[in-house]
């Protein structure tokens, strides 16, 4: 509804206020306002920067006297306001009220929680510039004594045009860009409140490894996984706290990623600690299931129940609630565990892999980039052979294998990107990625089909649950069966496409050690 | 995107104050709202302190030679603008019948303006026109301000009978009373007997008081300048029953 705001902030943090830049204005305009209050913003982003890159500014906004207010400025500069009760953070998008403002962020925050990016308290006057008719044209705000992160910033004037008036706000920007004291500000007041918090956009993303192809095999190893690491210990306050599904998964990709690259290229580094390692993260790995399962089921129920012919949706709401107690216990032993004395021991000792699992003369390995050669083409090879004796009347365990294989191979694509030609790995990747989408739909398929009859014995067995709710868990698990015969039946082309010697070509060039 | 539209045959029974306040408390609410002054007296542009004036006129934008957004201009407050009018939307029929399916014409108009709004509130001026159709096809709510009076509600029952007879897309009626002095009996009466006979009677009654002919000397809507007022209030509870 309005246009974007240009900021001006007094050059010293201390000066008063703006009244000289205010005079200026006279008297082709007249300046009104309302009285200060006191402020406090919080404006929210997901862990992932999820607005942020949708180009969305959120804030909520609390004063002594008026409601809370959920204010969002859109990828085209409008805005939308919504009230919003006293809510605290983090939240998910089902804690807000139905609005404008949760209309338009849901499919952008999607399963994410809303996390107070940068927060600041102050005091906030606004005003409006009327023209000679008072018809108010321009509104600015100024904020003063703000504090944010512990650090007091420099008073800040805003100006924003009304609709249709841009031109009498061209010449209040004109008017005011040139009084003494006072300087045009570059950076939005969200953006100094985040450099005043230590943060700036996307500082929660991991930093990239950095691999070269002449590093010793050891090195890469332990940078890699000490990359994961660095995965784990982000994300493992949000685990605990369960702020949201999307911490545990990527807890739990580092961990498995981890667990295989011990297994693909562990062999290069002094076999006790990395064997121990290993241990430690089948621990983790075992520890964590349980709850990322639920998981999957809870979130994917509701296009489960969508997709039910006769049964109704709400014939699964029992089905449902056991899910939630299930997660319930499972995430509270999650959360002990993660707690641990053990736990930490197994931080401490992947933090310490650099000292103990180097190995004495690791100048006499071989590079980085000839391992990362050797074992993509190792695991190509697997993929290959195994897929290739894969027919129309193979056991699903062959299937089952070949997914394992897969994976490996799309790890050690993920781990050594670094010393690929960018265009090649791109192309690999998505070679396997679409092989992988095919097994996994078929195995998942099963093994949801099967844990959905294993909770209804339960659930008949322990609890009183209606017949149509069984009846609705008989349809989902049918539903799922549908669904692996037909991954099933999509496998030998999605085979027949990463077998091509279009993708064996690329995968040459990856295993011919070549660095980028 | 909801298009409400204040509408009623006759004149002076308070259109334009209702459109003006109830589009004030949409975007109270949160709503990004516009407000669309097709009167071309031009009531509800004054009270928002806003020429009536449209480059290009009714003309320019029917034909779609100037857009509508470009005429929208934001209002006082927080997320109410208004397209102004403009003194050749008097031609606005003339216009309208010289387009091919002349009817959809303002529906046509609006529709891009969905991704800027979640409400269009529309003041028409009074009478039964090609104007007043197309604003009934435009709208899925038809406010009509009565006056407790038995000929207007006549009218009403004509409006009825006039919109049941449109073919695919008739609003909804939302009928409520304006206007109303409580200290006169036959008011009391006619009110407590319509809303009594009558399902589309909506239960908010609108006092006649002197603070809603502030409004055109305030150049606000009531909540802004007598926020405590009677008016106010009757104005907020409306809001509430159409919301």
């Amino acid at each position: 509804m309005r246009d974007a705001a240009v900021s001006f902030v007094a050059d010293d943090a201390g000066m008063p206020t703006f009244g000289s830049a205010l005079a200026s204005l006279s008297p082709r305009f007249s300046v009104e306002s309302s009285p200060a209050r006191q402020v406090k913003r919080t404006w929210l982003d997901t862990d992932d920067w999820r607005l942020h890159e949708a180009g969305m500014v959120l804030e909520h906004t609390e004063t002594p006297t008026d409601d809370p207010r959920l204010v969002l400025h859109d990828a085209q500069g409008r805005r939308h306001t919504q009230p919003a009760q006293q809510l605290s953070w983090p939240a998910r998008i089902g804690a807000l009220r139905e609005g404008p403002v949760r209309y338009q962020i849901e499919s952008v925050v999607g399963i994410r929680a809303l996390l107070p990016a940068a927060e600041l308290r102050g005091r906030q006057q606004d005003l409006r510039v009327l023209n000679p008719d008072r018809k108010t044209v321009v509104r600015l705000i100024i904020e003063s004594s703000v504090r944010s992160g512990g650090v007091e910033l420099p008073d800040q004037l805003s100006v924003s045009a009304v609709r249709g008036y841009q031109d009498q706000a061209d010449r209040v920007i004109a008017r005011l860009s040139t009084v003494k004291g006072v300087s045009a500000s570059e950076a939005s007041l969200y953006e100094r409140a985040l450099a005043a918090a230590g943060r700036a956009f996307g500082d929660d993303v991991p930093e990239p490894v950095l691999l070269t192809g002449s590093m010793p095999a050891s090195s890469a190893v332990i940078a890699v996984l000490h990359g994961f690491l660095s995965t784990v210990e982000r994300t493992l306050d949000g685990v605990v706290r369960d702020i949201d599904p999307e911490f545990l998964h990527d807890f739990r990709v580092a961990v498995r990623r981890s667990r295989s690259t011990l297994k693909l290229a562990g062999d290069v580094l002094e076999s006790e600690p990395a064997e121990q390692l290993g241990r430690d993260l089948m621990w983790i790995g075992d520890l964590t299931s349980p709850t990322r399962d639920l998981d999957v089921y809870i979130l994917g129920l509701p296009d489960m129940a969508a997709g039910l012919q006769s049964a109704a949706p709400t014939d699964l709401d029992p089905f449902r609630r056991y899910l939630l107690a299930q997660r319930r216990t499972e995430f509270r032993r999650l959360a002990r565990a993660l707690r641990s004395a053990r736990f930490r021991k197994v931080l401490e000792h992947w933090r310490a892999l650099g000292l103990l699992a180097e190995p004495s003369d690791p100048e006499h390995q071989v590079s980085a980039g000839e391992l990362a050669a050797q074992r993509v083409r190792q695991a190509h090879r697997r993929v290959t052979k195994r897929g290739r004796s894969i027919g129309p009347d193979s056991q699903p365990e062959a299937l089952h294998d070949l997914r394992k294989r897969c994976k490996e191979l799309r790890y050690l694509l993920e781990i050594f990107r670094p010393l690929h030609d960018p265009a090649t790995h791109r192309c690999a990747l998505k070679d396997v990625k679409g092989l992988q989408e095919v097994l996994g739909e078929f195995q998942d398929a099963e093994v949801q089909s099967l844990a959905v009859r294993e909770f209804a014995a339960t659930m008949i067995s322990t609890r009183s649950t209606p017949a149509p709710t069984v009846l609705a868990m008989g349809e989902l698990a049918a539903q799922l069966s549908t669904h692996q015969r037909h991954a099933r039946t999509e496998f030998a082309a999605s085979f027949a496409a990463f077998d091509s010697a279009d993708s064996r070509a690329r995968f040459r060039e990856l295993a011919s050690g070549s660095p980028a | 995107m909801r298009v409400l539209a204040t509408y009623n045959i006759k004149g002076g029974v308070g259109k334009t104050s209702t459109a003006v306040n109830l589009a004030y408390l949409s975007a109270r609410d949160g709503a990004r709202t516009l407000l669309w002054d097709l009167d071309p007296q031009g009531a509800a542009s004054f009270i928002l302190r806003i020429k009536p004036r449209v480059k290009g006129g009714g003309e320019g934008l029917v034909r779609r030679k100037s857009s509508l957004e470009a005429a929208i201009k934001g209002t006082d407050f927080d997320d109410l603008d208004l397209l102004p009018a403009d003194f050749s939307y008097r031609n606005f029929d003339l216009l309208l019948d010289a387009r091919k399916n002349s009817i959809a014409v303002l529906r046509r108009l609006l529709r891009p303006l969905s991704v800027d709004y979640d409400t269009i509130v529309l003041d028409c001026p009074p009478g039964i026109s090609l104007v007043s159709e197309s604003v009934m096809y435009a709208a899925d709510t038809l406010l009509i301000p009565l006056i407790p009076a038995t000929l207007s509600l006549r009218t009403f029952d004509q409006l009825t009978d006039f919109v049941g007879g449109i073919d695919d897309r008739r609003p909804s009626l939302c009928a409520f009373f304006s206007m109303v002095d409580r200290r006169k009996k036959l008011h009391r009466d006619v009110v407590a007997a319509f809303t009594a006979q009558r399902g589309d009677v909506l239960q908010t009654t609108i006092p006649a008081a002197s603070v809603i002919e502030q409004m055109a000397e305030r150049r606000a809507p009531v909540p802004v300048f007598a926020p405590r007022s009677t008016a106010a209030a009757a104005y907020v509870s409306l809001w509430a029953e159409l919301r």
